[in-house]
């Protein structure tokens, strides 16, 4: 490099001499990016060799912790027909190897929490004892008490995944945390092991929930067998928004008919978004009872809501609102309501579209080809 | 004339020097703020479970779009990429932007395509559609081939792509570019996760021209073996991981690349799709998004992820490079004329007193201001004036200072996830950072000031072919 080849003595002159001040100053700034540039190569280089090693010690350490579970553990069928000696001699081996240092202790870690998380039945029992003996929650606990967020969110995925409910009393301090990320992390904890207030989240989250959010938690109460599920229409008077969209999004998925009056009393809700996911929920669980007052509703809404209104009304498809839809679509005059209405034309059964059609006035070109869009099966996705 | 000349000296040697040093603050602090992001995307990452995303059905919808103009050497192999996407909600839309190859043809042929009575609603006005297809195998059911006349731009074909979207977010890409697996996964997160609305997100972009690829699927990622492409990769990583990510934490990004780029359908919409007339089409969208957020009090953000998701062939021949950059420096002097009115407006907030400036100063305003301190250079050395060691250190000043920089953008790649696994690459890398000043900055400097002339006198710019050389292996039968 050109200002390698300016060695300090040389710069020191520049410094020194009587030259302009810019021109020292930019001898300064020339010499300092010099020697950065240099120590950023060594950086750069260094991290590789470091990191190329611990990626080495990792593989290693998975190779002897995989042999060690495949010959003395996961070839029996439960942790009770392991002979003591064989299960004690691969606990100390395993035990030595945490205990060598922290990059073999997180590889024998992620390995459980790998096993647990994917294998079922007799072997998830021999992880989890294994886990237990190697006394491996410490860490995991160590994690829970930091002080720094994604530690504390690693430790309750390692607690979630391991479903070690003696951690559950640490877990509970961390439902109030000022990070949110651990506080949902917490709530999932809870949830994945069914403790008794799981749901208590939905009244006590103080701030609204990202959409991944609500994601994360809806699929630890689908995906946890044997979660006994609260009527989630009781949220519906939280003041936090949030909470009342993941209520739909269950009451939906849990297809819980009997909240389909709390849903419609709310149709009059102040935010446009609640009033379109309440929309959508009517449709979903079909509720006939809800086609009036989602007529009634539609002259107030946005094209948007508009819009949801008539795929709603196709959803249901009683029969009863085809004059609704109907006039909707041959007076739409945008053209997101014309292809809802014409997608809630062709939602209605054989015989009963067939009569629709039939029955349509005179249509003009673009009423036509939205008609035979909607035909295709394959093209009605995604319209909302 | 000599208080004229004093006048021009003290320009060149005071007004430059300073304005020399106020860039290379600017850049210091995009390296803070860009490690910041970096590490902070890192940390999240430890934390996301990606599982949760892929198997839910609350994510929300997203349509990639790809526009193709006589791409039939590499269409099969893209398309088959595209539709392999891991991601529990999409569908691709290819927009044949009136190919005079076999191109469409041979999308015929290997999804079984036949003409669809999808009904085409232009809610941005685009050259003629003429017919659209879809498959009549189930398995590619996600796939939307339109057919339509040539616009002359690949904004209009995006824009075609975009009307017949079904879902709330666009992924707009290149059709050339292979994407990651995981692309849309990973860009779909921002727009779940944080609060304010997110209205676009990118991600970083990566060189192509020496990877190993097999049948659409990225094997090898490789150092560019030629030297413009290898250039060219240390200018992607620069602009990605210093630039992007720097301006993406204090909300001031104002490019989303063409290449790679996740927007929400709504706000593109409501601002009018992309410009058929603009050469720099991507970032006069974002612009155009950003002004009609602003207009409309509404909040927003525009995010970078630091990840590599999307490999590009670049130009490996000069003459073709001239073409893009010439396109590109066009491109953004029209941009910056076009939305002025945001400059150092403080309606626009940090996308008017930050970021907008930042682009008129030292984007579009620093390769004029070095040519004509080059010239005078000349002039000095012609007329015998110059002071050879002042002259040096402040050349040494300049240089030394670049290669710092795209040293750090070196070691801020190595921190988001080492790409290359050879030593020797990233060695390759570095060493390429020491000559780049000086064998590849003067032509980028050149074709900058070419574009900025096509743009000050008005002369037409054509998109032009790109001439790809293909990749290291190339199966193109995938049957």
């Amino acid at each position: 490099m050109m200002l390698t080849a300016l060695s300090s003595v040389e710069f020191c002159t520049v410094i020194s001499s009587d030259y302009p001040d810019i021109v020292r100053l930019a001898a300064f700034i020339a010499f300092v990016a010099s020697i950065l540039t240099i120590v950023v190569v060594f950086v750069i280089f260094y991290n590789r060799v470091a990191k190329l090693k611990a990626r080495k010690i990792a593989d290693e350490a998975d190779n002897i912790i995989l042999e060690e579970l495949g010959e003395h553990i996961f070839n029996y069928d439960s942790v009770d027909d392991i002979p003591e000696h064989e299960l004690k001699a691969t606990v100390r081996t395993l035990n030595s190897l945490k205990n060598q240092s922290s990059a073999l202790r997180n590889s024998v870690v992620r390995l459980l929490v790998y096993f647990q998380k994917n294998l079922t039945g007799a072997v998830s029992r021999i992880v989890s004892s294994a886990y237990s003996r190697l006394r491996l929650r410490e860490f995991a606990l160590r994690k829970l008490r930091s002080s720094y967020w994604f530690y504390k969110t690693q430790g309750l995925a390692e607690v979630q995944a391991m479903k070690d409910d003696h951690s559950l009393p640490e877990v509970y301090k961390l439902l109030k945390d000022s990070n949110q990320d651990v506080r949902v992390a917490a709530y999932t904890v809870l949830l994945r092991l069914k403790a008794k207030d799981c749901f208590d989240f939905m009244v006590k989250e103080p701030d609204e929930l990202s959409d991944w959010h609500q994601i994360v938690l809806h699929d630890a109460m689908v995906k946890t067998e044997g979660l006994e599920i609260p009527d989630f229409k009781i949220y519906f008077s939280s003041e936090n928004t949030s909470i009342i969209f993941l209520s739909i999004k269950l009451i939906v998925d849990y297809k819980q008919f009997n909240a389909i009056p709390k849903l419609l009393s709310f149709l009059d809700h102040d935010d446009e978004r609640v009033r379109n996911h309440l929309i959508m929920a009517l449709g979903q669980l079909q509720a006939e009872n809800g086609e009036d007052r989602l007529i009634e509703r539609y002259a107030a809404e946005s094209i948007k809501n508009k819009a949801a209104i008539l795929i709603a009304l196709g959803r249901i498809s009683s029969g009863l609102a085809v004059k609704f839809i109907t006039e909707k679509f041959l007076e739409a005059e945008h053209f997101l309501v014309l292809k809802c209405a014409a997608a809630a034309i062709f939602s209605h059964p054989e015989p009963l579209r067939e009569k629709i059609l039939k029955d349509l006035p005179d249509l003009n070109n673009e009423q036509k080809a939205i008609l035979r869009h909607v035909a295709e099966p394959s093209n009605n996705y995604g319209i909302l | 004339m000599e208080s004229f000349k004093s006048g021009i000296a003290f320009f060149f040697e005071y007004a430059i020097f300073y304005y020399s040093v106020i860039l290379m603050f600017s850049y210091l602090m995009l390296v803070i703020f860009s490690l910041i992001e970096i590490k902070r995307y890192n940390r999240r990452c430890r934390y996301i479970d990606y599982a949760a995303l892929l198997n839910s059905q609350h994510v929300p919808g997203i349509s990639v779009i790809a526009p193709a103009f006589n791409e039939a050497r590499t269409i099969i192999n893209g398309v088959h990429t595209l539709l392999s996407l891991n991601y529990p909600k999409y569908e691709v839309i290819i927009v044949n932007d009136g190919s005079t190859d076999n191109s469409l043809h041979q999308l015929i042929d290997e999804y079984d395509l036949t003409e669809s009575n999808f009904y085409y609603h232009a809610e941005i006005t685009t050259h003629p559609v003429t017919k659209i297809y879809k498959s009549t195998n189930p398995v590619y059911s996600k796939l939307i081939v339109v057919d339509k006349e040539n616009g002359k731009s690949k904004a209009d074909a995006s824009n075609a792509g975009i009307n017949v979207s079904s879902y709330p977010l666009i992924l707009c890409a290149d059709m050339d570019c292979i994407l990651d697996k995981d692309t849309l996964i990973k860009m779909v997160r921002p727009f779940v996760e944080e609060k304010i609305r997110v209205i676009a997100t990118g991600a970083v972009i990566r060189v192509s021209n020496s990877c190993e690829v097999e049948n659409g699927y990225l094997k090898k990622v490789r150092v560019p073996d030629s030297y413009l492409p290898l250039f060219q990769e240390l200018e992607y990583i620069r602009a990605f991981l210093l630039g992007r990510m720097a301006w993406s934490k204090i909300n001031g990004l104002m490019l989303v690349s063409g290449g790679i780029g996740l927007f929400d359908k709504e706000i593109v919409l409501s601002a009018g799709g992309y410009d058929h007339d603009s050469l720099g089409e991507d970032m006069e969208l974002i612009g155009r998004m950003r002004v009609w957020m602003h207009d409309n009090k509404q909040k927003y953000q525009v995010i970078y992820i630091p990840e590599s998701l999307c490999w590009t062939e670049v130009p490996s021949s000069l003459r073709v490079l001239a073409r893009q950059r010439t396109r590109w420096a066009k491109g953004l002097a029209q941009t910056l004329w076009i939305h002025r009115k945001v400059f150092f407006n403080p309606k626009y907030k940090v996308f008017g007193l930050l970021t907008f400036p930042y682009f008129v100063f030292f984007e579009w305003l620093a390769p004029l201001i070095e040519a004509g301190g080059l010239i005078y250079y000349i002039y000095l050395i012609i007329t015998g004036q110059i002071a050879w060691v002042y002259a040096l250190i402040l050349l040494a000043f300049i240089y030394s200072f670049s290669v710092m920089i795209t040293i750090m953008a070196i070691l801020w790649d190595e921190v988001a996830g080492m790409k290359y696994l050879k030593k020797t690459e990233v060695f390759k890398l570095c060493l390429a950072a020491v000559v780049e000043p000086l064998a590849y900055h003067p032509l980028t400097l050149f074709f900058s000031l070419r574009g900025n002339f096509f743009f000050f006198t008005n002369r037409n710019l054509t998109w032009g072919v790109m001439t790809r050389i293909g990749f290291k292996k190339k199966k193109v039968d995938l049957k």
